[in-house]
């Protein structure tokens, strides 16, 4: 017995060893799914869509500062913000890389970008037992992917038309889900490439996607974003077609009463919004502007849009807003836990009825923003309308309309208007591009 | 796996054993050279099986098989092994066998890991505590007893309070995001150690290895370099402390009861202002204000600042705080123990029990301890043991600095402030921050409760195979369980709150090694080599329930509350590893030690998931060389040096490498994922080379020894969270990509001036430098790695080093000077580098600045008067550049005195609270006394304490608060006298000692605050290795004095 000790030990040994060495070392993390696990299912794929749909929600995002920061840098607000870092840099033009609002913005919206390149990617490998599912699924991830870059476009990238063939720094397309520590470094692409991805991305959502698909954008909301794009651009043409499209669609409807867009939730006339619930409320714009319950809250309507809105007494849309201390308070946003109207259908005759005059069709023109004046309880234009004074009247109506929706930062550049007392193509209008992106990434070439 | 170590184990224990029979016999006596008989000691008949352990007055008997020529080797702990031959006809003659006493301790087994080396055989550099110097040690944890006694090795407690948690630091900073703390093996079981109290509760963390009874500890083995410790390989680096717990020796049951009590208090106290002395000041503050403003804007109208706390100014009182939350502790230490042997089984029992309480009001610590050892010879060549623990221990846990308790008392706590409202209820000048206005409801009303049980066991059995091999199994568990009680009263805060939380860590650990042991391998080679295979693995699950808003003031459990939160965490992580040890000693002059364990850990990623971890050592003993053979001065004399990798692995995260996917993404009401964390299949351990070289030379057969080892340690592939793009969806991933240095020189003189049969005085000075350097960070910019107080990780400066910006002195009248400002401030720091053209930015200007006014100097070295976060610069070092001990040991008759004294010097201490404490009322803190009175008053003074204002911004950092950190402190001073052995065996005893030891004494030192010995420990592992020199409110240590009684029977 004695002698066979050593090999029963050496065999203990050894089989201490063989047992499965690898199921030993290798762990799955109990409060966290890996990669490949979490993207293997088509549940677990809809569980991503919601966390990209998550990151939109972001205050940072369309939870509010994509629409209230360009609202800061144009003269509809006037302000009090106090000690706030990231926007006191807005108003001194004195933008850094450390910008909070920015490195925020940028940070989130890649966020996004990320996720639905997650979605995008398994699409192509888990086999769906309804294909028509995975189709909404990919739809769904290009619109908000396109949606995201056009609006990282506006605050990072100088406007459509800075140059002459827009090869000017755009923004850095990523299609690809980052899942390691690899090829992380890229390049900003040209504005050019930029509006391409977004164009194909949005024109690829429309035929994947049913007519609405609340809460999340259908191919009519898309069509609508797809109008603001080649409006953006001064395709009017195609800005037109496209908002006809929705119109004639018969889906959407202007609310009778101008108020209710904002005081009730998901109304007729809202084509994609971002909900809001009590216990997962991320909206920012609301904190900026709400004054409800507070007397004095940090925006307000500045000057110059008091005036506009004031030129007509009988607005209806002045029952948005509440004059106290000399001021005129904004109460759009006024509710703690609101869903924020990201494109409402207003927008499609405000857009048409400019497109219409810019080809020359001054009745089509006056038809289509007469239909948001009636509704203000405004006296509609004459038909006989034309030239600067009818464009003028479609602005300044769209101006009110979308007041503090973000508008009117992307409607200034557009017109190549000043927004205050600074060009349209000042380098003090966008962002710097932030050091979360600078710091690890030479590729980057950074705002002047 | 475990199946199978069960079944080895079983085959093991049904050995048949061996007998044998008797015909003559040796007998004799073993004394002491002073004449007294020693038991204990062995005597072996070289080249058999048998021998004796002699008696309690020394005496023995072996039986022989026959009468022949015998030799007789004598070992005894402490003493010099001797070895005597008997010729066959003397056997009956009886034989005083007399041993000296070993200064050197050559022979003086030292534990490695996986075995133990003689210490004339040792390659590496280990340092190496014994139950006799454990004991001097009235802290609650055995890691205070390593404080002084191991070169290189600096120990500190977070604070004085019972139950703290400890940091050791082997031979400098270990990491710079991961963990800098060593592993700690417990008879071969590397245990559950570090804080389970939750993050950032109380402002304190909570000390795993408090339960451990320190009198249960025979060794405490700390392996220092590459040569040691690379035998626990990826674990390594950081040091390893081996803890050997006591063992039964053959002979007489002894039973031993000590016994200590004593108090305990703050090492200082410092001063801070009365309630007449805050409001005075308070005046003058708005008086400067208000002369301030006629100058610089004399249009405008002065309205003065209000005291804080909107009270009835009849209620004004002068309350001190302090003395509100602070007492003078008591400490009861009692354990029991028995031990002893026979020829068949061994064994070492106790039990223990200790409560304390500390200076502050409301802290206090009980333990209970049992523990058995047992090891039985199964047979002549089996061994089966069993080392078992429980221990229980309960910890009332306080608050301290910005979490209330006597950090409130020395800040926020306004000293005019009463304690009681006239009609009896607590003052409350202001909620929500009640609880920091009022520590003394804090303390009576809220509770923080931690209990710990834990039990650690390990089994083991070796066999003596025949061919000089050997076997051995052991299988080892650390069961830990942790619970938290939390309450807060309805009367510090608008809701109560209650709060249960479980913490369980089941720990194994199952090796088997095999080893082979020949000293004649060649007439002049030994060889002695090692093969092993080891598992561990470890589960952690948090459980926990909170509870808000009770319909019962007199619950105080979470269950019963209206609004309830539950919550559970998990995590775990396994080491699989391959050990390998060779050991050759040519002529007793060369040795060699080459060593190797492959570690593979779930911690590493799927890419680099076992590394290997070598040691090479190699020695030389000039004194056993002819030349020197023989000389009566030299008695040894020694070189060597070793050179080898070790890990950090126990910084990493568990899970840590794999790209993960986070719930709590919902939108619209639809639960939905996130990605958390990028891929890096490549993660990995930290790594650290390190050389190590060392003489060692004793003379005069022990009376002076000394020991000069250098150490050169290159950590790389150091953890740190490196950005990428944020276009990526990310912002950081975590990588092995930095480097820092450790370098230094360790001296340790020892020796005995006078030692004879009436007086000992053993003297031990140990100096060790320590250079700390951070070689590559990334490229990261000084911000992106912080920790508390400003301090940063810059190339070219030490870890921690503060970043911070330069006070140019105050204004000393008003007057216009010409300053530089930046042209555009923006609070920015863009780097170290003087070269960026980023700092163009500056213009001189003439400006009246007002008397009093605080100046700084920019990066330019420039005087401005703007603070601007740009000017910050690298500043002074956290760690000590020397540090050490001199102990001094003397025996005279029965007088035993111990004294150590503990110094360190040339580090920095950043107090990053003094900017809120001196001359800042506006910061509503009380101020340091001594610190603020020196203030700024008038035209002409020149101080460097600025005017005091209520609207200046003096909440900022800057070099005025960095302090000189070094200090020399009378550690421990111990008298003891021990009875006669013949008054006490007429008592029936055989030993009797009673003692007084006071710890710390004496401290000296230039720092103004509570304590120069700081550990600001609240923050994680990055906040330990960066916070080194920053404290902010942090509680001093304590000091005891102590009155104790050992007996042995």
């Amino acid at each position: 017995m004695r002698t066979r000790f050593p090999a029963i030990a050496v065999t203990a040994l050894l089989s201490l060893t063989v047992v499965s060495c690898d199921s030993f070392l290798q762990t799955e993390p109990p409060l966290d799914i890996s990669n490949d696990v979490a993207l293997s299912t088509p549940a677990g794929i809809e569980a991503v869509m919601v966390g990209a749909a998550d990151a939109m929600q972001s205050g940072a995002l369309f939870g509010g500062n994509v629409m209230s920061m360009g609202e800061l840098w144009s003269d509809n607000v006037e302000s009090n913000v106090g000690a706030d870092f990231g926007r006191l840099q807005i108003l001194t033009y004195n933008l850094n890389i450390f910008n909070p609002e920015g490195r925020s913005m940028w940070g989130d919206g890649y966020g996004v970008i990320n996720r639905v390149n997650n979605v995008l990617a398994a699409l192509d490998n888990v086999p769906f037992d309804n294909p028509a599912r995975a189709q909404q699924l990919r739809g769904r991830a290009l619109a908000m992917r396109a949606l995201t870059m056009w609006s990282l476009c506006m605050y990072f990238a100088q406007p459509w038309g800075f140059t002459e063939d827009n090869s000017h720094p755009g923004i850095i397309i990523r299609t690809e889900p980052t899942l390691g520590d690899v090829g992380t470094q890229k390049a900003r692409a040209t504005l050019a490439a930029c509006y391409q991805q977004i164009i194909a991305d949005f024109q690829a959502a429309r035929t994947l996607l049913p007519p609405t698909d609340a809460p999340y954008m259908g191919s009519l909301a898309v069509t609508g974003l797809l109008a603001r794009v080649y409006f953006h651009m001064g395709d009017w043409a195609t800005a037109e077609a496209l908002a006809t499209e929705v119109i004639e669609s018969g889906v959407y409807r202007l609310n009778p009463d101008v108020t209710s867009v904002v005081t009730t939730n998901s109304t007729p006339e809202v084509m994609y919004e971002i909900v809001n619930l009590a216990n997962d409320n991320a909206s920012s714009i609301v904190f900026d502007f709400r004054q409800a319950d507070n007397a004095s809250p940090r925006y307000w309507a500045g000057t110059p849009f008091v005036n506009t809105i004031y030129r007509n007494a009988t607005d209806g849309r002045l029952a948005l807003y509440v004059y106290r201390n000399n001021r005129l308070y904004v109460a759009k946003w006024d509710r703690i836990v609101m869903n924020i109207p990201i494109l409402r259908y207003a927008e499609m005759y405000l857009t048409r009825s400019e497109c219409r005059f810019q080809q020359g069709n001054t009745v089509g023109a006056v038809e289509d923003v007469n239909v948001i004046r009636e509704r203000a309880g405004l006296e509609p234009l004459p038909t006989s309308q034309a030239g600067n004074t009818l464009l003028n009247n479609i602005r300044r109506e769209r101006n009110v309309e979308l007041a503090f929706e973000g508008d009117i930062f992307l409607e200034r550049k557009r017109q190549r208007r000043d927004l205050k007392d600074k060009p349209w193509n000042d380098a003090a209008l966008i962002f710097k591009i932030p050091d979360i992106e600078m710091n690890a990434n030479t590729l980057c070439a950074q705002n002047p | 796996m475990i199946r199978w170590f069960v079944f080895v184990l079983c085959t093991l224990l049904f050995l048949p054993a061996v007998g044998h029979a008797a015909d003559a016999s040796i007998s004799g006596t073993v004394r002491s050279k002073d004449g007294k008989g020693l038991e204990g000691a062995t005597i072996r008949v070289v080249g058999t099986a048998l021998g004796a352990i002699s008696k309690k007055n020394g005496s023995f008997v072996i039986p022989l098989a026959k009468a022949q020529d015998v030799t007789l080797n004598v070992t005894m702990i402490g003493f010099v092994q001797q070895t005597v031959t008997v010729k066959a006809g003397a056997l009956d003659q009886p034989l005083t066998i007399s041993l000296e006493q070993d200064m050197l301790k050559l022979q003086e087994a030292v534990v490695v890991g996986y075995g133990t080396k003689q210490r004339q055989d040792l390659t590496g550099s280990i340092a190496r505590v014994d139950a006799q110097e454990i004991a001097q040690n009235t802290y609650g944890n055995f890691e205070n007893a390593i404080v002084g006694r191991a070169p290189g090795v600096q120990v500190i407690s977070s604070n004085g309070m019972a139950g703290s948690s400890m940091t050791i630091r082997v031979r400098g900073v270990g990491s710079l995001t991961a963990s800098g703390e060593p592993l700690y093996v417990i008879d071969g079981v590397p245990v559950t150690q570090g804080d389970f109290g939750g993050t950032n509760r109380l402002a304190t963390q909570t000390n795993a290895l408090a339960s451990i009874n320190p009198n249960d500890i025979e060794s405490i083995d700390i392996l220092k370099d590459a040569d040691a410790a690379a035998i626990y390989g990826s674990r390594g680096s950081n040091g390893v402390v081996l803890i050997t717990t006591k063992r039964g020796r053959t002979g007489s049951t002894k039973f031993n009861v000590s016994l200590f009590g004593g108090s305990a208090r703050e090492t200082h106290r410092p001063t801070y202002l009365s309630g007449d002395e805050f409001r005075e000041l308070w005046a003058e503050a708005n008086r400067n204000d208000s002369i301030a403003l006629s100058i610089l804007r004399p249009a405008s109208r002065f309205t003065a600042k209000p005291l804080p706390g909107a009270m009835d100014p009849a209620l004004y009182t002068n309350t001190n705080w302090l003395d509100q939350t602070m007492q003078v502790g008591r400490i009861l230490d009692a354990n029991i123990s028995a031990s002893g042997g026979s020829e068949f089984a061994s064994f070492f029992s106790s039990l223990g029990y200790r409560k304390e309480s500390s200076y502050a009001v409301a802290n206090e610590f009980e333990r209970m301890t049992a523990r058995t050892n047992v090891e039985v010879n199964a047979s002549d060549k089996v061994k089966i043991g069993l080392n078992a623990n429980l221990n229980y221990a309960v910890n009332d846990r306080v608050p301290v600095a910005w979490a209330g308790g006597i950090g409130a008392a020395q800040s926020s706590a306004l000293p005019y402030f009463p304690i009681f409202n006239p009609d009896g209820t607590y003052f409350e000048p202001q909620r929500p921050w009640y609880a920091m206005y009022n520590p003394v409801a804090q303390l009576n009303e809220n509770t923080f409760t931690n209990s710990e049980q834990r039990v650690l066991a390990n089994l083991y059995t070796s066999i003596q195979l025949p061919a000089n091999f050997s076997v051995r199994v052991q299988g080892g568990v650390d069961l830990f369980n942790f619970t938290d009680r939390r309450y807060t009263s309805l009367v510090v805060q608008s809701e109560a709150e209650a709060e249960v939380r479980k913490v369980g860590v089941a720990n194994w650990v199952v090796n088997g090694s095999l080893n082979y042991s020949n000293n004649e391998l060649t007439p002049d080679l030994k060889l002695s080599a090692l093969a092993a295979i080891e598992a561990q693995r470890s589960d952690q699950l948090v459980t926990g329930l909170v509870g808000r808003n009770f319909p019962n003031p007199a619950f105080e459990n979470p269950t019963s509350a209206v609004v309830r939160e539950g919550y559970s965490f998990e995590t775990g992580f396994s080491f699989l590893s391959f050990i390998s040890r060779w050991n050759f000693t040519y002529r007793d002059r060369y040795l060699l030690s080459i060593s190797g364990r492959t570690d593979g850990s779930s911690r590493f990623g799927s890419d680099n998931r076992f590394g290997f971890f070598p040691s090479v050592g190699a020695a030389w003993i000039l004194s056993n060389e002819d030349f020197l053979k023989g000389n009566d001065a030299i008695s040894l004399l020694k070189l060597r040096a070793s050179y080898g990798l070790t890990g950090n692995a126990d910084g990493i995260g568990d899970y840590q490498w794999q790209g993960t996917y986070r719930a709590g993404a919902d939108y619209a009401g639809t639960p939905g994922l996130r990605p958390d964390r990028l891929a890096n299949p490549l993660l990995g351990w930290e790594q650290t080379a390190q050389l190590d070289i060392t003489g060692e030379a004793a003379f005069w057969d022990g009376r002076l020894q000394a020991t000069v080892s250098y150490y050169s340690k290159v950590t790389s592939n150091v953890l740190l969270n490196v950005s990428v793009p944020a276009s990526t969806g990310f912002s950081s991933i975590l990588k092995n990509v930095g480097s820092f240095e450790n370098r230094g020189v360790e001296v340790v003189l020892s020796g005995y001036p006078v030692s004879n049969e009436t007086l000992t005085w053993r003297a031990d000075l140990s100096i060790a430098h320590n250079v700390n350097e951070v070689l590559d960070n990334a490229g990261l910019p000084p911000d992106a790695i912080g920790g508390p107080g400003e301090t940063r990780i810059l190339v070219g400066y030490p870890v921690g080093t503060f970043f911070i910006n330069r006070s140019a002195g105050v204004q000393s009248r008003t007057d216009t000077v010409t300053v530089q400002r930046r042209r555009s401030g923006n609070n920015v720091s863009f780097g170290t580098d003087p070269d960026d053209t980023r700092w163009a930015q500056f213009y001189d200007t003439t400006v009246v600045i007002l008397g009093g006014s605080q100046l700084f100097y920019n990066i330019n070295g420039r005087v401005t008067d703007l603070y601007d976060l740009s000017d910050r610069v690298p500043l002074g070092n956290p760690y000590p550049t020397f540090f050490g001990s001199l102990t001094n040991t003397i025996t005279i008759g029965g007088f035993d005195i111990t004294a150590m004294v503990y110094f360190q010097f040339g580090n920095q201490i950043y107090d990053d609270a003094a900017k809120r404490q001196v001359g800042n009322l506006a910061s509503n803190f009380n101020q340091d006394r001594d610190q603020t009175l020196p203030r700024w008053q008038q035209d002409g003074d020149v101080t460097d304490v600025p005017r005091l204002s209520l609207t200046e911004n003096y909440d900022i950092n800057t070099d005025r608060f960095i302090y000189d950190g070094s200090f020399v402190r009378l550690r421990q001073l111990t008298v003891g006298y021990t009875l006669p052995a013949d008054v006490a065996s007429g008592m029936g005893l055989s030993t009797m000692r009673v003692y007084v030891t006071g710890q710390n004494l004496l401290t000296w030192t230039n720092y103004p605050g509570w304590d120069p010995e700081i550990m600001r420990d609240q923050d994680g592992a990055q906040g330990r290795n960066l916070g080194a020199g920053v404290t902010y409110l942090t509680p001093p240590q304590a000091q005891q004095l102590v009155f104790g009684i050992n007996v042995g029977f």
